[in-house]
């Protein structure tokens, strides 16, 4: 296994920088994910990584070497595709061994390195089959298996999970980090799904327009967002608009449009009279017994709810009628019904003031 | 769908089957007729149905030996034709950039102008007061006085020049089908590009090949343009030998005997190579 | 970007392809600027003139003219019929049979020049029944083109009858709209590429045909391709190089106005640049 470091990548089409000036250490054995929305460059990253993208300047290194001048077939990874990419002349046995056969592989290892791959992935029924007979939680399954068959270093995916339903897509995550820890083997994971990012990561990599907007594990990035973005992007949150009225020791007291005045803990740079933005987790806003006067206590109206399974989703309303999430244990005490004025509270420390993006 | 679409759907076709069935069988059928009657002399056809015709075309060797060489020359064309345009095709499926539109316009314009225009054009460049000869003899001090034309190599050329627009195009459509993502994973996994192209491109586009020889082939067969004007008389194809019997020897029923047995040879061939195309997979499968 | 053995190949090849194709023409246009009359062809070009613009001879205009006439004429009626035959095999009530879509495909079996002889010695026979001329005639060439028109048209428009368009069909139907409408408004659009691919292809075929010509043609009616055909096989005439050159610009430039008006989506389904 080797660690995969990207050193000032830069990837430039036409007049614009795809990917600009990417500092990245995988360490060896990691899973990390690359996270992002559509275009912010994650796949061009990987794509680059893997060798089937050139960048513009800087360099790629696979376990401390330069690899840049290799051609994707030298580089000794293995990749699975979005759309899977299984060769469809060919049965599920032979996509599993081509990797090993363009090796020059001799057959007897060919032969049992298919089967561990087929009993790895748990295929072994569908060995004969073509890749069209199966289905796409199967022919994922067959792609995995081929880019592990030769031992490759590094293992690349690229969005895999994309096409398959909820409840396939959670099983084949776990799936995946199952044989990914089984193997040891360092791979790097592109997704826009940040529930996906979060239950696979070793650490996540939030990506942006192109550049790293921040690494971390995913509890960091989930408690400790360095931006608005990240704080949005990274799970879900509730967005308060306002101007900061007083700063004192990184809490900031901050009038909202309705009126009411929250205490929050000041994330990046705000300084007094800046418009910022507020972020409160759903699960961190808890009912109010009643409308007193503590702090970050809000009134608000009931408006829809949401049985989740686990938790209840309720939607309230302020007095400008912004909406906010909030989410309750099912098994908490009475749901309020809609329509009813109720009051929600969460705790400044929990809250994160970042400053506004530029209009 | 209402019923009463579906009818009207029905009868559109049977209006349009008619309608193709009268055009394409009543001339085919007195054609046939035609040929199974005796000629006279150059212009009169006599009344007795036998099948002289085709005995006397199908035991002279002479005919044999024309329509070997009609066959090998469109095969030869084909082959050629194919080289030239899986590179051609290929490019211009993969490039990503605006070029492609232009190049796509050139194609389209190659096989707008007609084929007499382009071996206008080669005859031209290869006859004996052209560039290329006359760069030759220069070359070689004046022992190098080749005769490029009147052979089967320039009728090949023309062949060459008739298909090749028509098999980049159908290409480049097969191959567009094909998501690069398959040729990728076959490079991430380690194959050379030769590799790629042999394990994993071509079984793919084999049927859509195998499909755009045939036309080629078809379209080579029955032209005559390229084989009479590059061929300066020397070359005889079957093409040639119609027109010939029609135009100089007014001899309607061995001129339709002949376009019968030309027609027969083109069907057989089809027929043989839609055999080839399951073979043909198998066969890339193993390797 | 790294150049591969791939990159040298299909470059290569591309390029060998293009210069192969493009040449011949381009020495066409360029000896018609020669001023020379020999039967001896010069290129390059000695002496410089547009002598054989100015002296050109009649009957190539008429030509000309003709093989357009006749070419809209079988790439409209071909696109016509083949698009009623598409649509009835794709929906009609007999599903879409495989026999029927090779029936219409027939006539690219027949090599061209059979063809040609085919309908000269049936437009004899009417000739000689029924008084009934079509030698040399605008509908008897429009007639025999058609022959091997059709087969382009059908298919061009038959593959764009795919199953997408009947779930498009089907949203409309659920919609709301009758049958008629959904013809109208849902399934004559989606025809448009395939109809102009055949349109443009059919064209293409009927214009530059010689085999099937050059057997109808009479005095009088000679299609611009036939006549430069009798002209390189008997008695060479320079003006040959000026009208062929003419036609390639003419092509070039319809073409261009093609590909700047419709797009090249409309006539190549899949250039999707």
């Amino acid at each position: 296994m080797s660690s995969v470091t990207l050193e000032r990548l830069r990837k430039r089409y036409r007049d614009v920088d795809v990917v600009k000036d990417l500092d990245l250490d995988i360490l060896e054995g990691e899973l990390v994910v690359l996270l992002g929305p559509s275009g912010c460059g994650k796949t061009t990253t990987l794509r680059m990584i893997a060798g089937l993208v050139q960048p513009t300047s800087g360099h790629v290194r696979i376990g401390g070497e330069r690899v840049d001048h290799l051609p994707a077939r030298a580089r000794n990874i293995g990749m699975v595709f979005q759309d899977y990419a299984l060769f469809p002349n060919m049965p599920v046995r032979e996509n599993i061994a081509f990797g090993l056969e363009e090796r020059r592989a001799p057959r007897e290892r060919v032969r049992s390195r298919v089967a561990e791959m087929l009993a790895l992935t748990r295929l072994q029924e569908f060995a004969d089959r073509y890749p069209a007979e199966l289905s796409g939680g199967q022919q994922q399954r067959v792609a995995l298996a081929r880019a592990l068959a030769y031992e490759p270093r590094v293992l690349l995916m690229d969005e895999p999970l994309g096409a398959l339903d909820q409840r396939l897509r959670e099983d084949m995550q776990r799936e995946v980090a199952r044989i990914q820890r089984s193997l040891g083997i360092t791979t790097v994971f592109v997704t826009h799904d940040q529930q996906e990012a979060m239950a696979l990561a070793d650490r996540i990599v939030v990506m942006n327009a192109g550049r790293i907007e921040q690494v971390g594990r995913p509890e960091q990035l989930y408690a400790d967002p360095q931006s608005l973005f990240i704080a949005d992007f990274v799970g879900r949150t509730n967005r308060l608009p306002g101007q900061v009225r007083e700063l004192a020791n990184g809490v900031a007291t901050v009038a909202l449009r309705s009126g009411r005045s929250i205490r929050a803990r000041a994330a990046g740079i705000v300084r007094v009279g800046d418009a910022v933005v507020c972020t409160i987790r759903p699960e961190k806003v808890r009912l109010a017994p009643n409308d007193n006067a503590g702090d970050n206590v809000m009134p608000v109206t009931m408006r829809r709810r949401s049985f989740m399974g686990s938790s209840v989703d309720l939607a309230v309303e302020d007095s400008t009628g912004a909406e906010m999430l909030v989410k309750v244990a099912e098994a908490s005490a009475h749901v309020p019904a809609v329509g009813d004025a109720i009051a929600v509270t969460f705790r400044p420390e929990d809250c994160l003031c970042f400053p506004a993006p530029a209009a | 769908m209402m019923p009463s679409a579906r009818r009207a759907y029905d009868a559109g076709l049977v209006a349009a089957f008619v309608a193709s069935a009268l055009l394409f069988l009543v001339p085919q059928f007195f054609f046939i007729r035609q040929s199974l009657l005796p000629n006279l002399s150059p212009g009169i056809v006599g009344d007795t149905i036998s099948l002289d015709n085709y005995r006397a075309i199908v035991t002279d060797p002479f005919y044999w030996g024309v329509f070997g060489r009609t066959i090998a020359l469109s095969a030869v064309s084909v082959a050629a034709g194919l080289a030239l345009a899986f590179p051609t095709a290929y490019l211009l499926a993969r490039i990503g950039s605006r070029v492609v539109r232009w190049l796509i316009v050139l194609l389209l314009i190659s096989s707008f102008v007609s084929v007499v225009v382009k071996v206008l054009g080669l005859t031209l460049l290869l006859g004996t007061d052209g560039p290329v000869v006359r760069a030759l003899r220069a070359l070689s001090f004046g022992l190098w006085d080749v005769r490029l034309l009147h052979n089967d190599a320039s009728v090949a050329i023309g062949l060459v020049q008739y298909t090749l627009p028509l098999l980049v195009m159908i290409l480049f459509g097969v191959i567009q089908n094909v998501p690069p993502s398959l040729e990728e994973a076959a490079v991430v996994h380690g194959a050379s590009d030769f590799r790629a192209f042999r394990r994993v491109l071509l079984p793919l586009l084999w049927p859509g090949t195998l499909a755009a020889a045939l036309i080629a082939f078809n379209m080579n067969m029955g032209a005559f343009t390229s084989a009479v004007l590059l061929g300066g008389g020397k070359v005889l194809t079957v093409p040639i030998m119609i027109q010939r019997k029609i135009i100089l020897e007014t001899d309607y029923p061995n001129a339709a005997a002949l376009a019968l047995l030309l027609t027969l040879a083109v069907v057989v061939m089809n027929l043989a190579a839609l055999k080839m195309r399951p073979a043909a997979v198998a066969a890339t499968r193993a390797g | 970007m790294r150049v591969s053995t791939k990159h040298i190949v299909t470059g290569t090849g591309a390029l060998f392809s293009y210069v192969f194709l493009l040449i011949p023409l381009a020495i066409v246009v360029g000896a018609s600027f020669d001023d020379s009359a020999s039967a001896y062809f010069r290129f390059p070009p000695e002496h410089l003139s547009l002598r054989w613009y100015r002296e050109l001879p009649a009957k190539y205009w008429h030509g000309l003219g003709l093989s357009s006439m006749i070419a809209l004429a079988a790439a409209a009626l071909s696109t016509l019929l083949g698009a009623v035959a598409a649509l009835g095999i794709a929906k009609g009530s007999l599903g879409r049979s495989a026999l029927l879509e090779t029936f219409f495909r027939l006539p690219l079996q027949v090599p061209f020049v059979v063809t040609g002889i085919v309908f000269l010695q049936f437009y004899y026979l009417l000739f000689d029944a029924w008084r009934l001329p079509l030698m040399g005639t605008y509908p008897g060439f429009v007639l025999a083109h058609l022959f091997f028109c059709i087969p382009y048209a059908a298919g061009a428009v038959g593959s764009v009858i795919t199953d997408d368009l009947r779930r498009i069909e089907n949203a409309g139907r659920i919609a709301g709209a009758t049958e008629w409408r959904v013809f109208l408004r849902l399934t004559l659009p989606a025809l448009k590429p395939g109809v102009f691919s055949g349109l443009f292809y059919a064209f293409i075929v009927s214009f530059g045909d010689v085999p099937v010509s050059v057997f109808l043609s009479t005095g009088g009616a000679v299609p611009l391709p036939v006549e430069i055909f009798q002209t390189l096989q008997f008695d060479f005439d320079p003006a040959v190089l000026s009208i062929s050159s003419i036609v390639v610009v003419l092509s070039a430039v319809f073409i261009v106005l093609v590909q700047r008006l419709v797009g090249l989506d409309l006539i190549l389904p899949g250039a999707r640049r």
